[in-house]
């Protein structure tokens, strides 16, 4: 196989232009809504954010005018609650990590030299539950139903006795539906990353803001499924009387915080390495050298990624755990902040050794520097538990917090925001204004959140609506909602100056800092295919090293410099070296991203109103409307051309290998799917074994060869599949189809038996959290099965209609992890629940 | 139509090596998360089925076997270090090694990352009594 290089002559870079846009251009009007560009995708992710971090500011400042003063009447205790809640909620899942998706939606094709995400659909559907989740979540508000127990919605208070009505099922359920689209963002951006770069860009090349991104992706797909499995059984608990945290029923309280925080604290490092990663592509720029230690920082992103999860209970030091338990979540809480601190000196010692110069985007950065360092200095103080206990749920920990997330989230990505906002609109902002807004939110956050440091130490509790006058805490109070509201100023100066320079800032040229990664080469704004032709990148400053990398590629002088067949291509990479593997033929605009967003939307408000009915029928048309979806992949004609003869030469369509980015998509919704399992484990182990009462009986309900009779059909389905991928391997598709229905009937049967179990097992799940979380399990099970079964069928009808030969054996592979998944985790609840009881547990 | 481009001879091939492969990234502090939750389980396990007597501190059994289990990966992930560290330096040198060695080295730096935080997450436990 051969690769693309720099040989081929020049073409017309105005008709080579025409040419894409006939492919890639994005449609006017109504039909706007199908587009799937990862650019305009992108741009709706980050207005969107946009739009409410201002509804989230503003609850933030409603909350520090009612505590400027003792005794304050402004707000009651229920309205302070609602308002808390929701803009700790909306700044952490509608905000922080959603615009940094965003940002990363926008930037990786471009900086990796790719003309799209690996999953444009993926992205757009991701973007429409994340609208129409944030809508229905902030819909709350305007209703006055909004959540009050806290954004981390600790049980008992957020359960039905004490939460009743619909404001906690609101957090429960929007929150999950938001999720579901962090997590499609992060899977697409790790496929993105990995498979679709440029030409010859090996790992050790990447840009350092897509490192940043990959890791944190990868942590969202490991971090979010506890919390999403949390609040299912929480729903559970609320809607249906299920005992999961009810002590009284053998459940745990605990159980919930522990499946919080082991989101809520990586979701902490989740915030902050984009950020990181923004930072570590600025300092080199303005420093006009390369960054120093580069591997460094890579190591310390990975080492931060991993040693985040190790974390978790420095969240609950207050709730009684053995001391030896607090000493090692004490030392792990100090340990992360070496490799952060080794990505602090890098930058310092790339500015050190460069040339700084200083303009808007360093102005940010350098307030980043001093804000997150106070912050991170204040965490390892928090980390001392004697310390943590003196100021737990005080003012301190939000002035810890806010500093860290302000400090290490906000500042960069407003230093983000303006260094690529010559890409963004091809104009510049105002130093003048960009200048005052910067000055006015430093002092203002600085004058805000330092001083409730104090508020912190002089005993105020957070989380109360009043106080009296007379604690000491009225000045440092007042002082710090003086300067909240300085900051807000500020944040609208920069608004202004973001609005005015559309129409006012003067043009931009096309690498106006002179920076050294490849998105600076898809033009100012952007192209809509960012590249007339993809480049071999062998170096990790493309445009330092080859200035006139964009007059190339716009000229169409590397890899696929064609679009008059009509297929939207990127090409597909080795995720290691870099060496091209494939081409990837990507969707275009759909209507199915935006009709199952809006299926998902009308399963979460029918699941609000308690319609159980509706929300069957309209789940059971949700999953049609998504697999007609995954209908028209692979070898469809709608999704490529049968034959593709002006690939080059050695090159293939993805479809028609056996590799491809569904693989990699696939193997990562199961790697989510595995973590949420893995958390229903833990929480059943956690039950059994520290939950008061929680002791399963001897005899598990389960039995005990029903399961193992259900988990032998599942992995005879598996092996049925996989010997037809063995064969398809070996060049042999005679009776595929049959292989397949096969294994279709396999998981049938097996779903047959999870359901019989489930009518038969006298499972008792509203009287006690042991038969809750087996008949939770057994649910679980039932729906993998029925879904790797239908998955199975569907690929015998694809081999039907020609979708799946011999040609394009691609698809068979990716449904075999489905039952893998399914096989494996049908297999470890046999063991567990069935056998594990039967040497351990004592009498019921 | 033919492809106007790209047709002329392959990159750098990435060293036939086991550093050009990238899990070594990744196995070190997945292992050591392991291990972290393994201990952090086990303690709270054993402290419910069988918690040794706080009178005798931190001279228990349940003490001994964390820090042997802890002194044992921490070894572990010392020697995948320099295992790692050993294979960085048989990369050839040049462009085309310059992949596998990066992995190599940050491999390297993370399995010593991991047994450190092996190594000092479970000095507590030659200190502090398990189940108090």
């Amino acid at each position: 196989m051969t690769e693309p290089t720099a040989t081929a002559p020049p073409r017309d870079p105005a008709a080579l232009h025409a040419e894409f846009e006939a492919v890639w251009g994005n449609p006017k009007g109504w039909r706007a809504l199908s587009v799937v560009n990862h650019t305009s995708v992108a741009k709706r992710f980050m207005a969107t954010g946009v739009v409410f971090f201002l509804i989230a500011g503003l609850l933030g400042m409603l909350l520090r005018a009612q505590l400027a003063q003792p005794g304050q009447g402004f707000m009651g205790a229920a309205a302070y609650n609602q308002v808390f809640t929701m803009h700790g909620t909306m700044m952490m899942f509608l905000f922080a990590v959603p615009i940094q998706q965003g940002l990363a939606a926008y930037l990786l094709p471009k900086m990796l030299g790719a003309r799209d995400l690996a999953f444009p659909r993926l992205g757009a559907f991701s973007y429409w539950c994340y609208l129409f989740g944030g809508i229905i979540f902030t819909s709350s508000l305007l209703m006055g139903l909004a959540p009050d127990a806290g954004w981390f919605m600790y049980t008992p208070l957020s359960s039905n006795t004490y939460s009743p009505g619909m404001g906690a099922d609101f957090w429960l359920l929007g929150i999950t539906f938001i999720e579901i689209s962090t997590m499609a963002a992060a899977i697409d951006i790790v496929v993105s990353i990995l498979r679709a770069r440029a030409a010859g860009m090996g790992l050790h090349q990447m840009p350092i803001f897509a490192w940043s991104m990959l890791i944190t992706s990868l942590m969202v797909i490991v971090g979010f499924p506890p919390l999403i499995l949390g609040s299912i059984l929480l729903e559970l608990e609320r809607a249906a009387g299920w005992a999961f945290f009810d002590p009284t029923r053998g459940g745990d309280p605990l159980l919930w915080q522990h499946l919080f925080w082991l989101f809520g604290h990586p979701e902490v490092y989740i915030i902050f390495l984009p950020a990181a990663g923004v930072v570590s592509t600025l300092v080199p720029v303005f420093a006009r050298r390369a960054l120093v230690g580069y591997r460094w920082v890579v190591v310390s992103m990975i080492g931060t990624g991993f040693i985040s999860f190790g974390l978790w209970v420095h969240h609950m030091f207050a709730v009684g755990i053995p001391a030896l338990s607090q000493a090692f979540f004490a030392m792990a809480s100090m340990l992360v902040a070496i490799p952060t601190g080794i990505q602090l000196f890098a930058w310092i010692a790339t500015l050190w050794a460069g040339r700084p110069v200083w303009s808007v985007p360093m102005l940010w950065v350098c307030g980043f520097l001093v804000i997150f360092v106070a912050g991170g200095l204040t965490g390892v103080m928090l980390a001392f538990v004697p310390f943590n206990w003196q100021v737990h749920d005080t003012h301190f920990v939000v002035a810890h917090f806010h500093y860290v997330l302000i400090g290490g989230m906000l500042f960069p990505l407003i230093g983000g925001i303006y260094y690529w906002l010559p890409h963004f609109s091809g104009r510049m902002p105002s130093e003048l204004l960009a200048k005052t807004g910067f000055w006015l939110t430093f002092i203002g956050f600085n004058g805000t959140f330092l001083v409730m440091h104090w508020t912190g130490l002089l005993g105020m509790p957070r989380r109360v609506y009043t106080y009296d006058a007379g604690l000491g805490w009225d000045l440092p109070n007042l002082v710090s909602s003086v300067f909240s509201f300085v900051m807000a100023f500020g944040i609208a100066t920069l608004l202004l100056d973001l609005a005015l320079h559309w129409r006012y800032g003067r043009k931009a040229a096309l690498n106006p800092w002179h920076a050294d990664t490849l998105e600076w080469a898809s033009g100012t704004p952007p192209l809509s295919y960012n590249f007339a032709s993809l480049p071999r990148i062998s170096t990790r400053h493309p445009l330092w090293d080859t200035p006139d990398l964009p007059a190339t590629i716009a000229a169409g002088q590397h890899a696929l410099p064609q679009a008059a067949h009509g297929r939207r291509e990127t090409l597909g990479v080795d995720p290691v070296s870099g060496r091209v593997r494939e081409v990837i033929h990507l969707p275009g605009n759909s209507w199915w991203p935006l009709v199952a967003g809006g299926m998902l939307a009308l399963l979460c408000l029918a699941l609000l109103l308690k319609l159980y009915l509706p929300a069957v029928a309209v789940a059971l048309a949700a999953v049609v409307v998504l697999l007609r979806w995954s209908w028209e992949n692979g070898a469809h004609p709608r999704a490529a051309a049968a034959e593709a003869h002006d690939l080059p030469q050695g090159l293939k369509l993805h479809s028609r290998t056996f590799d491809g980015p569904g693989l990699w998509g696939m193997g990562l919704t199961m790697l989510a799917d595995a973590a949420l399992y893995a958390s229903l484990l833990f929480g059943w182990l956690y039950l059994w074994t520290v939950a008061p009462g929680g002791q399963p009986p001897v005899d598990s309900p389960l039995g005990t060869w029903p399961l193992a009779a259900v988990t032998a059909l599942f992995g005879a389905g598996l092996w049925t599949l996989q010997r037809a991928v063995r064969r398809l391997r070996a060049g042999i598709d005679s009776g595929l189809q049959t292989h397949l229905w096969w294994a279709a009937a396999l998981g049938a049967a097996g779903c047959a038996g999870l359901l019989w179990l489930l009518a038969h097992a006298e499972l008792q799940p509203t009287l006690r959290a042991h038969d809750a979380v087996l008949n939770f399990t057994l649910l679980f099970l039932l729906l993998h099965g029925a879904l790797a079964s239908v998955l199975a069928a569907l690929q015998a009808l694809r081999v039907h209609r020609g979708h799946v030969s011999l040609a394009a054996p691609y698809e068979p592979g990716v449904v075999a992890m489905v039952w893998q998944f399914c096989a494996i985790a049908t297999a470890l609840a046999w063991a567990l629940m069935a056998l594990l009881p039967m040497a351990f547990a004592g009498p019921p | 139509m033919k492809p106007q481009a790209d047709m002329t001879g392959p990159g750098p091939e990435p060293a036939a090596t086991s550093a050009g492969n990238a899990w070594p990234l990744v196995i070190g502090l997945a292992l050591w998360f392991v291990w972290f939750c393994a201990t952090y389980g086990g303690l709270a396990v054993a402290c419910a089925v069988a918690p040794p007597s706080p009178a005798l501190g931190p001279m228990t059994w349940l003490n001994a076997l964390l820090l042997v289990l802890a002194a044992a990966c921490t070894c572990a992930f010392g020697l995948a270090a320099w295992v790692s560290a050993r294979a960085s330096r048989r990369v050839p040198a040049g462009a085309a090694g310059a992949g596998p060695r990066f992995i190599a080295r940050s491999a390297s730096a993370l399995y010593a990352t991991a047994a450190l935080s092996t190594a000092l997450v479970a000095l507590p436990a030659v200190l502090l009594a398990p189940c108090v």
